[in-house]
């Protein structure tokens, strides 16, 4: 579950939270030096206890730790501490605060724990805070917060699917997605037949993408891959496509260029290419084929024989 | 497979929690709550079955405030009762709406929490809002985190997975590449805009991508506008191919031809074809085109 929160991690909201737990920190000092000139000694240690569990989570926040995410369940501790232990004694209002619970679970956790949580403490809550002649109202109306709150988190769910689903552009680069660039192919293929234009397809491989992780260190690889595309992109023209078909092959789709305008392409790419530097100093290493429909071959055929091409220079390299 | 999974198991939620309101209206003692609740209980309901419905287009009103004024109006009539739900804002405040909602839903929040306080001693009350507003900043905290995606989802390229369904920033780069591609190679791409009422508009899209050659798409400009680029060999094919479209349209509609051998600014346009009178207007290149 944690893993969801990393990746979206961004300064200033990191810093809001951090900021709400730091008020929480400072009323909860407050409230502890209250009692202490009261005179209610033995009613300082919760309070102090919780500011300092604040405070942890504030400062955890606020680290590059990659454990911070822990922070919400301190603050969910000592928000669950409070309430079971301060708020349980006030006289009516109990119905008020059992709302508090699931609601803070859903802000701090993602969805799936914070459901998890609020089913599995559901009933401590209903027999600390509810006196029994209510507790069937009140169970209703934790039961209807638990499901509302579920129901924002699968609205987030469903959005982050359909923007996966519908982003024509691969993970890791600028290049169209596998799924994107054939269906361009089919496209291109069933425009140049209608037409009667030329297409053409470059086929590249780096076999220095081949091997996610070993010697190749990610963030090389990466950095590869960004140079790539980027070079690739700019020296191509506007309505040729590159697309990424796995790790190491691409596609760059040439419409209505037969095959002289193509090895021009091809020329002025390596031209291009071959001036990239990595970080550890070698260059880019890439092998390229061409490849263009024949007169009456079919879009399956073509794309087998692409497939051939791709493996051809994939062989070539080991 | 999964994500069919997933849809479902949400769309289960949604009546579940259509169901619990219902319930929760038919138990409560006032008129007025049970009228609320209960059309809490139906929009539920009705947001469960136009789900499909939704994913065609990116919501461009402001649903949020039905839910937002529900609740508000729900705590105001009867505090007593539904206390608990008064933290509820929080999790309003963290579903995607545009910026100038929230300070409305921040003053429906403030209502409520003014009117659950009368019943508190002063002390609790102040807490209940000192916390209220904690929770509702940690609301704010969690909507910054998500904008990247809300933002991602109302500014994506493709409208549905898997349909020749795009949006306008597809068009924007369809309409730069198409140009270039016409002043290179000798065929004639025309920007044909159409546009019907708001109801019509998801049909006609269906009916234009099953019309089309299978390598034209069409874009989504707006609640009334759709697009599309007509690819043919020369000006007298593209002609028919148009004629032949508009005559078979069954939805009234008003439409506009395009040259892309000119110079057009596609707001311009869209725009002067939501005001124009005629059913179509056809913009042809400039003559010293011929010439050069």
């Amino acid at each position: 579950m944690p893993s969801l929160l990393p990746e979206e991690e961004k300064l200033w909201p990191s810093r809001l939270f951090a900021l709400v737990y730091a008020a929480g920190a400072v009323l909860m000092a407050g409230y502890a030096l209250w009692h202490y000139l009261m005179g209610d000694y033995g009613l300082i240690p919760l309070p102090a206890l919780l500011s300092l569990l604040l405070v942890g989570a504030t400062l955890l926040r606020l680290s590059h730790h990659p454990q911070r995410y822990l922070s919400a369940y301190l603050v969910l501790i000592s928000a669950y501490l409070l309430i079971a232990v301060e708020v349980a004694k006030l006289e009516g209002g109990a119905g008020l605060w059992l709302g508090l619970p699931p609601v803070l679970a859903f802000l701090v956790l993602p969805p799936a724990s914070a459901i998890l949580l609020n089913v599995l403490l559901g009933g401590l809550w209903l027999v600390l805070l509810v006196n029994p002649e209510q507790a069937g109202d009140l169970a209703m109306a934790y039961l209807v917060l638990t499901l509302l709150g579920a129901l924002a988190g699968g609205e987030q769910a469903r959005q982050r699917e359909l923007l996966e689903a519908t982003r024509p552009h691969d993970d890791e680069c600028e290049a169209l997605r596998a799924s994107a660039i054939r269906e361009c192919l089919a496209q291109e293929f069933y425009r140049a037949r209608r037409l009667d234009h030329r297409l053409s397809v470059l086929v590249i491989h780096l076999p220095q993408l081949d091997n996610p992780g070993d010697a190749f260190g990610g963030l090389t690889r990466r950095e590869c891959l960004q140079r790539f595309t980027e070079v690739t992109q700019h020296s191509c023209r506007a309505p040729d496509q590159l697309g990424r078909l796995s790790d190491s092959l691409f596609w760059l789709l040439l419409p209505d260029t037969g095959q002289n305008g193509a090895l021009m392409v091809r020329q002025r790419l390596l031209d291009a290419l071959e001036r990239i530097t990595l970080p550890d100093g070698a260059g880019l290493s890439l092998r390229m084929a061409l490849c263009a429909p024949h007169d009456t071959e079919s879009l399956a055929t073509f794309e087998q024989r692409l497939e051939l091409k791709a493996h051809l220079l994939m062989e070539s390299t080991t | 497979m999964d994500s069919k999974y997933k849809a479902r198991l949400f769309r289960t939620t949604l009546v579940g929690g259509a169901l619990l309101l219902g319930w929760q209206a038919s138990l409560a003692n006032d008129t007025t709550a049970t009228v609320l609740l209960g059309l809490g209980g139906l929009w539920l309901l009705a947001t469960s079955l136009l789900q499909e419905q939704s994913l065609r287009w990116p919501a461009l009103l402001p649903w949020q405030l039905v839910p937002g004024s529900l609740l508000a109006a729900l705590l105001w009539v009867d505090p007593g009762r539904y206390g608990a739900w008064l933290w509820l804002w929080a999790i309003l405040v963290m579903l995607p709406q545009p910026a100038w909602l929230l300070p409305v839903q921040g003053g429906l929040a403030a209502l409520s929490w003014w009117r659950i306080q009368q019943d508190l001693i002063p002390e609790q009350g102040l807490l209940v809002g000192l916390l209220l507003g904690a929770v509702v900043l940690l609301g704010l905290g969690r909507a910054l985190y998500l904008r990247p995606l809300w933002q991602g989802v109302s500014r994506r390229q493709r409208l549905l997975p898997g349909a020749r369904l795009w949006t306008r920033p597809q068009l924007v780069r369809d309409l730069y590449r198409e140009r270039l591609r016409c002043e290179r190679k000798d065929y004639h791409a025309e920007l044909l805009l159409l546009h019907t009422k708001a109801r019509h508009c998801w049909p006609l899209a269906r009916w234009l991508v099953a019309q089309l050659e299978p390598d034209e798409n069409v874009y989504r400009l707006d609640r009334r506008t759709l697009a599309t680029l007509l690819i043919s060999r020369d000006a007298g094919e593209g002609e028919r191919r148009r004629n032949a479209l508009l005559e078979t349209l069954s939805w009234p509609l008003k439409a506009r031809a395009i040259d892309l051998g000119g110079r057009h600014v596609l707001s311009l346009e869209q725009r002067a074809l939501a005001r124009q009178a005629e059913a179509l207007v056809i913009l042809s290149p400039p003559k010293a085109v011929d010439h050069a």
